[in-house]
C-alpha cells in the first residue's frame, strides 16, 4: 500500500510542477497570455496571427514588461479610418444640436472638426489632414 | 490610461499611416505605423506619442490640443465645426 502511495506521489509531482509553472505571475495578463520569445538578444512578442513584434527597446529603455502586453489581435484586426469626409451644419449626417453624444474635437489652423466617440471606439485611429498638417486622431 | 489624442504623423518629412497594432499595454492601445512597423505609445506624463520600438525609436510625434465633449456643448463653443460622416472603412 505504501509503495502505491509513493508511486502515485511521484506520478503526480511532475503534473503539479507543470501546473504551477503555467500559472501567470502577478500583474500578467490573465485573459490573453502573451507569448514572449527571446532570441538573439531580442525580446519578441507573438500575436494571434503569428506575427512577432520586437519590443527589446521598449523593455530595455522604457521598462515595459513583456507579459503585460495584451490581446495581440494582429495588425489588421482594427483598421483605421482613411480619407475621412466631414459634413458641415445643414448637410446630411450633421447631428442635431440637441444630441449629447460624446465626440472628440480639435481645431488645427482654424479648422474645427469633431469625431464621434462611438465611431472612434471601433476604429481607434482616423488618419486625417488639416491643410498641410497630417494628423492621427486616436481614441 | 485611455488613449485619446490628436497627433502629428509626420516625421523627417515623411507622412506615416497610424493604426492600432492589436496590442494594448496597461489598458492603453499601442499604435504602429504601416510604413516602418514602429510601435508608438502615449507614455504617462508625456505629450505626444513616443516611438518605443522600431526605426523611429525614442522619437516623438507632437500632440495637438483636443478634447472629449458632449456634441451639443462642443457645437455651442464651435458653431463652425465639421462632423465626421464617412471615410474608407466607415
Amino acid at each position: 500500500m505504501r509503495s502505491m502511495k509513493v508511486f502515485l506521489y511521484l506520478l503526480g509531482l511532475p503534473i503539479l510542477i507543470t501546473a504551477c509553472n503555467s500559472v501567470s505571475e502577478p500583474g500578467s495578463s490573465t485573459n490573453s497570455p502573451v507569448e514572449v520569445v527571446e532570441k538573439e538578444e531580442k525580446i519578441l512578442i507573438k500575436d494571434l496571427t503569428g506575427k512577432e513584434w520586437d519590443i527589446t527597446h521598449a523593455v530595455k529603455e522604457y521598462g515595459f514588461v513583456a507579459n503585460q502586453f495584451q490581446y495581440g489581435l494582429g495588425p489588421f484586426a482594427i483598421q483605421p479610418i482613411m480619407d475621412p469626409v466631414f459634413a458641415q451644419s445643414g448637410e446630411n449626417g450633421f447631428p442635431s444640436s440637441q444630441s449629447s453624444a460624446l465626440i472628440m474635437g480639435t481645431t488645427i489652423v482654424g479648422d474645427t472638426r469633431a469625431y464621434s466617440i462611438g465611431v472612434m471606439s471601433r476604429f481607434e485611429v482616423a488618419n486625417d489632414k488639416f491643410g498641410t498638417n497630417y494628423v492621427a486622431v486616436a481614441y | 490610461m485611455q488613449l485619446a489624442g490628436v497627433y502629428s504623423r509626420v516625421i523627417d518629412g515623411k507622412t506615416l499611416t497610424l493604426s492600432a497594432s492589436g496590442w494594448t499595454y496597461r489598458n492603453t492601445f499601442v499604435l504602429y505605423d504601416y510604413e516602418t512597423e514602429s510601435l508608438w505609445y502615449h507614455l504617462e506624463g508625456e505629450q505626444g506619442l513616443r516611438c518605443i520600438s522600431g526605426k523611429y525609436q525614442d522619437r516623438q510625434l507632437k500632440e495637438w490640443t483636443s478634447e472629449v465633449s458632449a456634441w451639443n456643448k462642443w457645437l455651442e463653443k464651435h458653431p463652425d465645426t465639421k462632423y465626421l460622416i464617412s471615410g474608407s472603412g466607415l
